[in-house]
């Protein structure tokens, strides 16, 4: 070999000699870099794992994780309560533990659970240790692996025994109050009917008698007649009033577009408004979803009571509306005679008035909280005797 | 630039034109290195230009086509090093689609330093695929190389050609349609 080849050669030695070395350094570095992200990385994954250890125990609802065949792998402390297995000891098996009318409704949520990958509500009978009946819910959902392949399935589940019972009950009771409801209502109709008849038949004997006595009545049987009439005709209303107010939520209305600024020129048309009193209706009344039918009677009585109560002159209402958040705020505005503070809450409560006069029943607010009870809504007053009162509600948007 | 591609190129030039011209370019190029590579090591892009460039000198080759050379050859490389993720591709035009979306980016990961080409790839139709390479390093007959055995290693065929967008080689467009 000749020396120039020898030189090259050993050159080239030298050269992947010191590569070799080169490299072995690099992978020392290298080594030293991936022990310590190996170390950084059990200290994050033992973190992760006493933060899924502790927040497992801690879990109020029984928690298990299982096999794709209900075979019980892990469960929690409630869940161990809940059971009475526990999977230290015995093999448990979720499968085993259904009343056996859940069987097929659990084998198909499995299905589903198994093609969706979560199920929520699963609701079915299971039997504890104990052979005690329960009542569950569950919302599980599937565990995968890297590769896509569902390896478990993990519920939460809740005992809802004690749930169903307490529906249960209120189902009933709630089956109850619907008759009572009913019933009464009837009564109402009934009673209201049954006693305008004799009320009529009572007006005619009391007409009849006016006039046979005519001949010889003088001022006083003349003004007890009269008596006697306006308190017949106060009967009259109250009866209605029981009838109007017993047939507030009796129908079940359709509920449609209805746009109260033609329901209060409507009744403002309709009803009867003496020359000396204003009406100023704001431009901004909406176009709420109810039943007009009902709208309309809410108004009218408001809108009537603050006619009603007007000043004998220089009488002004005023109609307004406010958008709140998820409602509107109305209010009916007067400078009438006013109530005082003591009234606020009793005038709202059926036959209540603070007047006697005969075409005052004390019926129109009840139905007015009434209709406004139907709809969600609130209505209170602000008052001051001798210069007016504000009546505000909400209605939903 | 990775120390792979320098062992590789300089295993390639002795395997070729022996060790005398290894030793030849390597004392005649200025290597900070002086030439000593390990393909786990990092080294400047500088340093391969140069090994190029006198390497071309020295055998009249032009250095395009040297590298085209040099690409072919290192295919086989990546064949032996890493046929897994080749296997994941049923096809070379599959393979050449995923360069930038899928292998560089698994690249990087694995080498932060890693200089990498940047492909803009269209596919145009199942059998043709337009892909603009895109490097300050101008190697694109590397990757011409790379494209030509990635359609032999499927035992398939293709016509690839390409055009420079830019004179210095920089943004050049391949066109390569599967016969």
């Amino acid at each position: 070999m000749s020396q120039q080849k020898i030189d090259i050669l050993e050159k080239a030695l030298k050269r992947e000699r010191l590569a070799r070395k080169a490299a072995e350094k690099i992978l020392e570095e290298k080594s030293l870099e991936l022990y310590q992200t190996n170390q950084n990385l059990s200290k994050v994954l033992s973190e992760k794992e006493i933060q899924l250890e502790s927040l497992f125990k801690t879990i109020v609802d029984p928690y298990i994780l299982m096999d794709l065949y209900g075979n019980v792998l892990k469960m929690n402390n409630a869940s161990i309560d809940f059971f009475g297995y526990n999977i230290e000891r015995d093999s448990f098996n979720v499968l085993s533990t259904l009343h056996k009318d859940d069987y097929e409704y659990a084998m198909e949520s499995f299905k589903q659970l198994l093609k969706e990958g979560s199920f929520k509500n699963f609701k079915a009978r299971v039997y504890n240790k104990k052979r005690e009946l329960k009542w569950i819910e569950i919302n599980s959902s599937i565990v995968y692996d890297d590769d896509d392949k569902p390896t478990f399935a993990q519920g939460i589940i809740r005992d809802i025994s004690d749930d169903l019972k307490v529906q249960k009950e209120r189902e009933e009771l709630l089956k109850k109050l619907t008759i009572s409801n009913k019933e009464l209502k009837d009564f109402a109709h009934v009673v209201s009917h049954d006693l305008k008849s004799p009320l009529r038949s009572m007006n005619a004997l009391v007409t009849w008698l006016q006039e046979d006595c005519e001949p010889f009545a003088n001022e006083d049987i003349k003004q007890n007649f009269d008596y006697l009439f306006r308190k017949i005709d106060k009967m009259d209303h109250l009866i209605s009033g029981i009838l109007k107010y017993a047939s507030v939520d009796r129908v079940e209305a359709k509920k449609q577009q209805t746009d109260l600024a033609i329901i209060v020129q409507e009744i403002i048309d309709t009803i009867h408004i003496p020359e000396h009193i204003k009406i100023e209706v704001s431009n901004d009344l909406p176009t709420i979803r109810g039943d007009k039918f009902r709208l309309h009677q809410l108004f009218q009585n408001l809108i009537s009571n603050a006619v009603k109560y007007s000043k004998p002159e220089n009488g002004f209402i005023q109609i307004d509306c406010e958008e709140k958040d998820e409602k509107w705020k109305f209010s009916i505005k007067d400078n009438g005679i006013g109530i005082e503070k003591k009234y606020h809450r009793k005038i709202f409560d059926i036959f209540q008035t603070l007047d006697d006069s005969q075409s005052s029943t004390g019926v129109g607010l009840s139905i007015v909280k009434k209709i406004l009870a139907i709809y969600n809504g609130k209505i209170w007053l602000t008052s001051e005797f001798d210069k007016g009162t504000t009546f505000y509600f909400t209605l939903p948007k | 630039m990775k120390g792979i591609v320098f062992t590789e190129f300089l295993d390639l030039v002795e395997s070729k034109f022996g060790i005398e011209t290894v030793e030849q370019i390597i004392s005649e190029s200025e290597l900070e290195s002086n030439g000593v590579y390990t393909a786990v090591g990092t080294y400047k892009f500088t340093e391969m230009a140069s090994l190029l460039t006198n390497l071309s000198n020295l055998t009249n080759i032009s250095p395009n086509d040297l590298l085209k050379v040099y690409g072919l050859h290192f295919f086989d490389v990546l064949v032996k090093n890493y046929g897994s993720i080749l296997n994941m591709y049923k096809t070379p035009l599959e393979l050449l689609e995923s360069i930038d979306a899928h292998i560089h980016v698994a690249v990087r990961k694995l080498y932060p330093d890693a200089e990498l080409p940047y492909f803009e790839v269209n596919k145009d139709a199942d059998s043709k695929l337009t892909m603009i390479y895109h490097s300050s390093r101008a190697m694109y007959a590397f990757a011409h190389g790379l494209m030509e055995k990635t359609f032999e290693h499927y035992n398939e065929k293709a016509t690839i050609k390409y055009q420079l967008l830019k004179d210095d080689g920089t943004t050049v467009k391949f066109e390569i349609i599967k016969e």
